[in-house]
C-alpha cells in the first residue's frame, strides 16, 4: 500500500506518463476485505464497468457500496489514467457511509 | 295382624275411577282369567261333520274353543262383582261396615315384612301381582290434583301467601291432645320412629311423583319448632344427642303438609299411569272410541274412521243407506265433523256407484271381452277392505332356533298360543271354504260343469244342474295353466288341456280339503303346545312333503281369491282365503302360523277408552291385495335389488374417454438454488422433558380445588341431612349422586327422565312407592279427610261465634290489659259517662280535642236509651248490663289511649326541644372554633406565600447575573474563536418555487441523475428521497460530502482563494477512516486533492472532516488561523471526543513537520445544539460546517427544531448545486 501511495505521489508522474500508452491493459485489484477481485482493464475504459461487474458478481447495488482508490471515492464516469492508477493497484469498496444517531 | 293391617273401607269417595282400574290390575290373576274366558258357551260345529274327519274336537266337549271377542259388559261386571265379593268374603271379613261395602276398595291384606320393608323394595310379584307400581304410587296423588274441595285450594293460596305462622299459641295447644286418635293409635301400632319415617318417605314420594317444586316435608330440628311451624303432619327430631325421628299432628291446623295445592299431575307420568300397554284414549279419539264399540276388538284405527267404504255390495248395507243420517245422529258421542264427513262420503259413493259401474261396463266392452260386473265391491278392493294378519317376516334363515338374546325386541315375546286354530279365519267361514271346496270336487268328478270358449259362452250355454262357478273356475284355471285359447288349436289338444286342468283342478282341491284338516286342528295345536313353551319363530309343521304341498294350496289359493274378478264370491269368504293363504305361505316357510297364535291379551284392553299402545307386534296387518304368495327359494334367496342402470349397461355403452389434460399439469421441478449458504435445516431430535416432574405440580388432595358456593353447599346439606336421617335407598342415592357435578355444579342424577319405566321401577324399588302406598293410602286419607271435616266444622263455629262476641273479641284482641280497677280509675270513668250522658256535643274540651271528637263520632243510641246515673252506687250498679258496661269500656279504654298518647306526644315535645337547643349551641360553638381554625391556616399562608416571593425575586437576579456572565463569556469565546451570531437567520423557509422543485426530485426516475456533487458522485432520486428528506431518515455519505464540498467551494469562492490555496478545505468522509486505517501518510493523495500542504496550512482558515463512526456523524474542524482544532458531536451538544482531537494535532503536527509549534495549537470545544432524537445527527454536522466555515456560533444560529426544513434546504440546495443564488450565504 505504501508502494501505490509512493507510486501515486504528484511527485513522479513524468516517467510514468509515458507508461499508460506503453502497456494498454492494467490489473486492478478490487476487495472488500472479504473478496479479492482481479480485473484486467485498459487505462481508457471507465470504471463503471469494473464497479458494475464486481457489484453483480457480490450481489450488491451500486448505489450500497463505495469504491475507493486511496481514500479517494471513485466515480462511475473515471478512468484509470484520470485517477493515475497503476498496474496492480487496489481499489477499497466500502459499504455506504450512513449516519442518524 | 291382618285384622290391624286392614284399611276401613271408606264409602265417602265418589271417584273411583283409578281405584277400580287399581282393584282390577291388583285383583287376583285367577280372577282376571276368568273374567276374560267368561264369553258365551261353546259352538258346536257340523263343519267337522261334513268333512268327516276324525281329527276334530266333539262338538258336545265343554271347553271354551271359541268365544266372543269381547265379553259383553253386563257378564263382566257381574263377574267383576262376584269377584270381589268373593274376594271381601275370604280376606277382609270386617264386621263393622259388613252392609255397607259393596265392593272392597283396598287390595287384600297383605302381610308385611318386619323391619324396613321399603329397602327391600316391593313383595316379590311372585305373591302378589303387583306389576305396575306406579300404578298404586298415584293413588294418594288423586286426591290434591283433583278439584274436588274448592275450599282447600283457597287455604292453600292463603298459606302460599303468608308462610309464616300465624297461629296464635292459644289455639295450637302444645298437649299431645291436639293428635287425634286414628293418628295416635297407628303411630303406637307401628312404632314411633318407623311411623315417621315411613310417613315421611311416602310424603316425599308424594310430592315427587308429581314432581312439585314445595318438596319434600321440611323436618324440624326440635319439637319447639315443629310446634311453632304450620302444616297438618310435622316431622321433627327428638332428643338432643341422639336424634330420633318422630312426626305429631295437629288437629286445629287445617294446612296439609304440603306447600303446594293445585298441582298437575307430569304429563308424562300421566300417560305411563295406565301403561298396561294401554294408554289413556285422548278428548279427541273418545268420538272414535263410541263408534268402534261394537266392531270387532283388535282392529285398527283406522277402521274405526268413517270411510267411504259402506256403499259395498254388503246385502245388509244396502238397504240402510237412506236411513243412515237419523241413525248416526243418535249415536251420543258422534262428533258434529265425523256426521258432517260421513254424510258428504256417502253422498260422493252413492252418486258415484253408478258411474263407476257404467265406467267398468265400458271398459270391459272396449276390451273386447264381455265381462259382466258382478262384482261391484272390486271397486273397494284397493281401499283395504280386506286385511290380513301375517307374521312379520322373519330372516331368511334355516330352521334353527336362534336365542332370544340376539333378536331384538320384534313382538314375538308377547305372543301366545291360541286355544282355537279356526278362531281366527272363523269357523263358519272356514266351514263355507271346506263346502266349497268339496262341492266344486263333486262338480268336477261327476262332470257337472260346463266347458266353453269364453266365460261369456259358459254363461250362455250353462244348463240346469251344471255349476256355474265351477265351471268359471275351471276355465280360468285352464288359461292360468295353458294362457288363453286359440281357435287354431286342434280338439284333441283342447281335449287334453281341459282334462290336464280338471285333474289338476281336483288335485288341488283335494290338497286344500286336506290342508284345511291338518292345519286348522286343535289336537296338533295341542301337540306343538306341549312340544314349545312359547310360540318359537320357526315353526316345522308337518313332513317336508306337506310343506311343499302348502305352497302349492297357497298358489292355488290366490288363484281361487283371483277369480273374484269374473265371480261372485262374498266377501266373508274372500277374507277367509286369504287369510288361509297367509297361513299355507307360512307353513310353506316352516314360519310360524298367525292362526296359531295370538297377542298376549291385556287386562284392560276390554276397557273402553283404551287403545293399545305402539308396541312391537310380530303380527302385522296388511292388505290382503299385497300379501302376495312367495316361494320357498324365492324367500331364501331373494334377488339382489337391481336398478336400471347397470342392466342397460352393454358394451355399447363404454367410449373412450380422453385423458384429461390442461388442467392439472404435473408440478415443475424446481432446482434447489446454487447458493454455496443453503444448507438444509436439520431435523431436530431433542425432545421436551420436563425438568422438574410432573407429579410435583399436583395439588395434595387436602387442599380442596375449588371453594364451594353457599347454594352448592346448600345443594349438598339437604340430601346429606335426609340420607342421614331417612336412610332410605332413595335418599342416600340421591346424595350419593351430590358426590359428582355437572358444570353448573348441579348434581349428576344419572338418571333425568324419572318417568321412564325403568326409572319408575327402579324408584318404586328405592323409595316404596307401591309398599308405602298401599300401606298408608287410606290412613292418609283418613288423616286427610279428618282434617277437612274438623276444618268445616270449625268454619261453622266460627261464623258463629264472630256473630255473637265480636266487640268483646275487639277488647280480648287488644294488648293493654282488661281495665284496672283502682278506685280513682272508677271515678273518672263515672265521671265521663255522666259528661257523656249530660252533653254529648259539649264534652270538657280540657282534655283534648281528639277526644271530643271521638265522642261525636259515637252513635248516641244506646247513650240515649240509659240516661246517666245519679250517684256512683247507680253507675257501679249498672256494671252488671253486659251492654252498657262494654260500650263503656270500649269508650274508655278509647280516651285512656288518647290522653296517654297526647302525655306522650307532649312530653316527646318538650324532649326534642331542649335537643335542639343543645345541638344548636353545640354547632355554633363548633362553628366558632373552625371559623378560628380558619384564620389562623390563612395567616400561614399568606406568611409562606411572601416568602416564596422573595426567594423567587432573588433565584432571578441570581439568574440574570448567571445570563451575563454567560453573555461575557460568549463574547469572550467568540472574540477568542472568531466565532460570531448570524445577523440573520440561517435556515429560512423555502420559496413555492424550490419547493416544487424538491417535490419533483422526490418523484423523479430512480435512475436518474438529479445533481452532482463536486466531487463528481451523481445524486439520485434515492439519496433525496430515501436518505435526506423524510424527517427520521438517515444521511448517506453522499450527502453530507455534497454538502460540505459545496460549504467549502463557497467560502473559498467568495473569499476569492483557488481550490489549492483554500480558505476553506474539506475531506469526504472516508478520509478519517483513511487516516485511521493509514496513518497521516497514507492520505497524501487526499491532502493533495484537498489543496492542504504545509506551505499553505497556516494560510487556510477552516478544514473541515466529516466522520462516520458507528453510524453517527460528526464534524471535525481545524481552524489554523486560530491554531485551534475541534471535533462537534451533536450528540453531546457541541463538544468533541478527545481522542478526534488528539488525533487531528497529529495530523496538524504531521502536515506542518517542523513548523508545528506545539504551544499554539489547543484543542477546543464550542458549545452548540445538542441532538435529542436518533435521526438528526447528519444534518447537525453540516449545519455545524456551515457555521464554523462561516465563523458563526452554532449555538445562536440554529435550533434542533430547525432542522427538518434544513433537510429541505438542504435538499434544494444541492439540486442548486451550490451555496449560489438563492442559497447564497452572503451577509451573515
Amino acid at each position: 500500500m505504501a508502494d501505490n501511495a509512493e507510486n501515486g505521489s504528484p511527485t513522479q508522474p513524468g516517467p510514468e506518463m509515458g507508461g499508460p500508452q506503453a502497456n494498454e491493459h492494467l490489473n486492478i485489484k478490487v476487495t472488500d476485505n472479504n473478496n479479492e477481485v482481479f480485473f484486467k482493464i485498459k487505462r481508457s475504459t471507465k470504471l463503471e464497468k469494473l464497479m458494475t461487474a464486481f457489484c453483480e458478481r457480490q450481489g450488491k447495488t451500486l448505489a450500497s457500496v463505495r469504491f475507493l482508490f486511496e481514500g479517494q471515492r471513485v466515480q462511475p464516469t473515471d478512468t484509470p489514467d484520470t485517477l493515475e492508477m497503476q498496474d496492480g493497484d487496489t481499489l477499497e469498496v466500502h459499504q455506504e457511509q450512513v449516519g442518524g444517531c | 295382624m291382618p285384622g290391624q293391617a286392614a284399611p276401613t273401607p271408606r264409602t265417602t269417595r265418589k271417584s273411583r275411577g283409578l281405584r277400580f282400574l287399581t282393584d282390577s290390575c291388583l285383583g287376583d290373576s285367577d280372577q282376571v282369567s276368568r273374567r276374560r274366558s267368561s264369553g258365551t258357551p261353546t259352538r258346536a260345529t257340523n263343519f267337522t261333520r261334513a268333512l268327516s274327519t276324525s281329527t276334530w274336537a266333539d262338538p258336545g266337549t265343554p271347553a271354551p274353543r271359541a268365544r266372543l271377542a269381547q265379553p259383553s259388559p253386563l257378564s263382566a261386571t257381574s263377574a267383576l262383582e262376584a269377584d270381589s265379593e268373593e274376594q271381601q268374603q275370604a280376606a277382609t271379613p270386617s264386621p263393622s261396615l259388613p252392609s255397607v261395602v259393596r265392593r272392597p276398595l283396598y287390595p287384600p291384606p297383605v302381610v308385611l315384612p318386619p323391619a324396613t320393608p321399603y329397602a327391600h323394595g316391593p313383595l316379590p310379584s311372585s305373591s302378589s301381582p303387583l306389576e305396575h307400581p306406579r300404578v298404586t304410587a298415584i293413588r294418594i296423588r288423586r286426591r290434591i290434583a283433583s278439584p274436588r274441595t274448592p275450599s282447600r285450594f283457597n287455604r292453600y293460596i292463603t298459606k302460599f301467601i303468608d308462610a309464616t305462622p300465624s297461629i296464635s299459641p292459644a289455639r295450637a295447644p302444645k298437649s299431645p291432645g291436639s293428635e287425634t286418635r286414628l293418628f295416635k293409635q297407628r303411630r303406637e301400632q307401628e312404632g314411633e320412629e318407623k311411623f315417621a319415617r315411613e310417613l315421611w318417605i311416602l310424603l316425599r314420594n308424594d310430592s315427587y311423583m308429581r314432581g312439585c317444586w314445595c318438596g319434600p316435608p321440611n323436618i324440624f330440628n326440635s319439637r319447639d319448632e315443629a310446634e311453632a311451624a304450620v302444616g297438618h303432619l310435622r316431622f321433627y327430631l327428638a332428643g338432643s344427642v341422639d336424634k330420633k325421628f318422630r312426626v305429631l299432628q295437629k288437629k286445629d291446623d287445617f294446612r296439609w303438609h304440603c306447600n303446594c295445592g293445585n298441582k298437575e299431575y307430569h304429563a308424562v307420568y300421566q300417560n305411563l299411569v295406565n301403561s298396561n300397554g294401554k294408554r289413556p284414549a285422548e278428548d279427541s279419539e273418545i268420538d272414535l272410541i263410541s263408534q268402534n264399540q261394537d266392531s270387532k276388538r283388535g282392529k285398527s284405527i283406522d277402521r274405526a274412521i268413517p270411510a267411504p267404504t259402506e256403499s259395498t255390495s254388503d246385502e245388509e248395507e244396502q238397504p240402510q243407506a237412506p236411513a243412515i243420517i237419523p241413525a248416526e245422529s243418535s249415536k251420543p258421542a258422534q262428533s258434529m265433523w265425523a256426521q258432517a264427513c260421513g254424510i258428504v262420503s256417502r253422498a260422493v259413493v252413492t252418486m258415484g256407484s253408478p258411474l263407476v259401474t257404467l265406467l267398468g261396463t265400458l271398459r270391459e266392452q272396449l276390451r273386447g271381452d264381455a265381462y259382466e260386473i258382478l262384482d261391484s265391491r272390486r271397486q273397494n278392493t284397493g281401499n283395504g277392505t280386506i286385511t290380513v294378519k301375517r307374521m312379520k317376516r322373519q330372516a331368511p334363515l334355516p330352521a334353527t332356533e336362534q336365542p332370544a338374546s340376539e333378536v331384538e325386541d320384534d313382538g314375538f315375546d308377547n305372543l301366545v298360543w291360541t286355544d282355537d286354530p279356526t278362531k281366527r279365519i272363523g269357523f263358519e267361514n272356514l266351514q263355507r271354504l271346506a263346502d266349497i271346496f268339496v262341492s266344486q270336487s263333486e262338480s268336477v268328478k261327476n262332470n257337472t260343469i260346463t266347458l266353453g270358449q269364453s266365460i261369456a259362452a259358459i254363461r250362455l250355454e250353462i244348463q240346469e244342474g251344471q255349476d256355474l262357478s265351477t265351471s268359471i273356475a275351471v276355465h280360468q284355471y285352464r288359461e292360468h295353466m295353458f294362457g288363453p285359447m286359440s281357435a287354431e288349436d286342434s280338439d284333441d289338444k283342447q281335449a287334453k288341456q281341459w282334462t290336464d286342468t280338471m285333474e289338476e283342478y281336483l288335485g288341488k282341491l283335494g290338497l286344500c280339503i286336506n290342508f284345511l284338516q291338518r292345519v286348522y286342528d286343535r289336537d296338533r295345536l295341542e301337540e306343538l303346545k306341549g312340544k314349545y313353551a312359547t310360540p318359537p319363530r320357526h315353526l316345522p309343521l308337518g313332513s317336508p312333503t306337506f310343506r311343499l304341498c302348502a305352497g302349492m294350496v297357497g298358489r292355488f289359493l290366490t288363484f281361487i281369491r283371483s277369480l273374484q274378478t269374473v265371480s261372485n264370491i262374498d266377501t266373508p269368504t274372500l277374507e277367509a282365503i286369504s287369510q288361509m293363504i297367509v297361513d299355507a305361505n307360512a307353513v310353506h316357510k316352516q314360519e310360524l302360523l298367525p292362526s296359531f297364535v295370538e297377542q298376549k291379551l291385556e287386562l284392560t284392553e276390554s276397557m273402553p277408552g283404551y287403545f293399545p299402545e305402539d308396541k312391537a307386534s310380530a303380527i302385522e296387518e296388511i292388505p290382503a291385495d299385497d300379501f302376495e304368495f312367495q316361494r320357498l327359494y324365492d324367500h331364501r334367496f331373494p334377488e339382489p335389488e337391481t336398478s336400471d342402470w347397470p342392466s342397460q349397461v352393454g358394451p355399447g355403452y363404454f367410449r373412450l374417454v380422453p385423458k384429461r389434460k390442461g388442467i392439472l399439469k404435473p408440478s415443475k421441478e424446481w432446482h434447489a438454488p446454487a447458493s454455496p449458504g443453503y444448507v438444509a435445516t436439520p431435523e431436530k431430535t431433542k425432545k421436551l422433558s420436563f425438568i422438574n416432574p410432573v407429579h410435583k405440580f399436583i395439588p395434595p388432595t387436602h387442599i380442596p380445588s375449588k371453594i364451594m358456593t353457599p347454594e352448592e353447599a346448600a345443594r349438598i346439606v339437604g340430601p346429606k341431612f335426609q340420607a342421614d336421617i331417612v336412610r332410605d335407598e332413595h335418599s342416600i342415592r340421591v346424595f350419593e349422586a351430590t358426590r359428582t357435578v355437572d358444570r353448573d355444579g348441579h348434581p349428576l342424577l344419572e338418571n333425568e327422565d324419572r318417568f321412564s319405566l325403568d326409572a319408575l321401577e327402579r324408584d318404586d324399588k328405592e323409595m316404596g312407592l307401591t309398599y308405602l302406598a298401599k300401606k298408608y293410602d287410606g290412613f292418609i286419607n283418613d288423616v286427610q279427610d279428618e282434617m277437612e271435616k274438623r276444618a268445616e266444622e270449625d268454619k261453622e263455629n266460627r261464623t258463629k261465634t264472630s256473630l255473637k262476641l265480636t266487640p268483646r273479641r275487639r277488647i280480648v284482641q287488644m294488648p293493654y290489659p282488661r281495665f284496672p280497677s283502682t278506685p280513682e280509675m272508677r271515678q273518672r270513668r263515672a265521671h265521663l259517662c255522666a259528661d257523656v250522658a249530660s252533653s254529648p256535643a259539649a264534652s270538657s274540651p280540657g282534655i283534648n280535642p281528639l277526644m271530643s271528637r271521638k265522642t261525636e263520632e259515637q252513635p248516641p243510641k244506646p247513650i240515649q236509651k240509659k240516661p246517666g246515673p245519679s250517684s256512683l252506687e247507680d253507675f257501679f250498679a249498672q256494671d252488671n248490663d253486659l251492654d252498657l258496661q262494654l260500650d263503656i269500656s270500649t269508650r274508655k279504654f278509647e280516651q285512656l289511649q288518647i290522653d296517654r298518647q297526647i302525655k306522650d306526644e307532649v312530653e316527646s315535645a318538650a324532649l326534642r326541644s331542649a335537643e335542639d337547643k343543645r345541638k344548636r349551641e353545640e354547632e355554633e360553638a363548633l362553628r366558632e372554633q373552625e371559623w378560628r381554625l380558619e384564620e389562623q391556616r390563612r395567616r400561614r399562608e399568606e406568611e409562606r406565600r411572601r416568602e416564596q416571593e422573595a426567594q423567587r425575586q432573588r433565584e432571578e437576579e441570581r439568574r440574570r447575573e448567571q445570563e451575563a456572565q454567560r453573555q461575557r463569556d460568549a463574547e469572550e469565546f467568540a472574540a477568542l474563536t472568531g466565532l460570531r451570531a448570524p445577523t440573520r437567520p440561517l435556515i429560512t423557509p423555502l420559496s413555492s418555487d424550490w419547493n416544487l422543485r424538491v417535490s419533483n426530485a422526490t418523484n423523479a426516475n430512480s435512475q436518474t441523475e438529479l445533481a452532482k456533487t463536486l466531487e463528481g458522485q451523481p445524486l439520485t432520486r434515492r439519496d433525496f428521497e430515501e436518505k435526506l428528506l423524510p424527517p427520521t431518515a438517515w444521511l448517506n455519505d453522499n450527502v453530507i460530502i455534497g454538502s460540505i464540498l459545496h460549504i467549502a467551494d463557497y467560502v473559498n469562492k467568495a473569499k476569492g482563494a483557488t481550490d489549492q490555496e483554500p480558505q476553506c478545505a474539506a475531506f469526504t468522509s472516508y478520509f478519517w477512516p483513511r487516516l485511521l486505517s493509514h496513518g497521516a501518510g497514507g492520505c497524501g493523495r487526499l491532502l493533495r486533492r484537498a489543496g492542504v500542504r504545509k506551505a499553505n496550512l497556516l494560510d487556510i482558515d477552516t478544514i473541515l472532516i466529516p466522520i462516520c463512526e458507528q453510524s453517527h456523524w460528526t464534524l471535525a474542524v481545524i481552524r489554523p488561523g486560530k491554531r485551534t482544532v475541534t471535533h462537534v458531536d451533536s450528540m453531546r451538544g457541541g463538544h468533541g471526543d478527545e481522542s478526534v482531537k488528539t488525533k487531528l494535532l497529529e495530523l496538524v503536527r504531521f502536515i506542518l513537520e517542523d513548523q508545528f509549534v506545539e504551544a499554539d495549537w489547543k484543542a477546543v470545544d464550542y458549545e452548540g445544539p445538542r441532538q435529542t432524537n436518533g435521526w438528526d445527527c447528519g444534518v447537525f454536522t453540516i449545519t455545524n460546517a456551515m457555521c464554523m466555515a462561516l465563523g458563526l456560533n452554532p449555538r445562536f444560529t440554529y435550533t434542533e427544531r430547525q432542522l427538518t426544513l434544513q433537510r429541505r434546504r438542504l435538499a434544494a440546495m444541492l439540486l442548486n448545486e451550490g451555496f449560489k443564488g438563492d442559497f447564497s450565504l452572503d451577509g451573515f
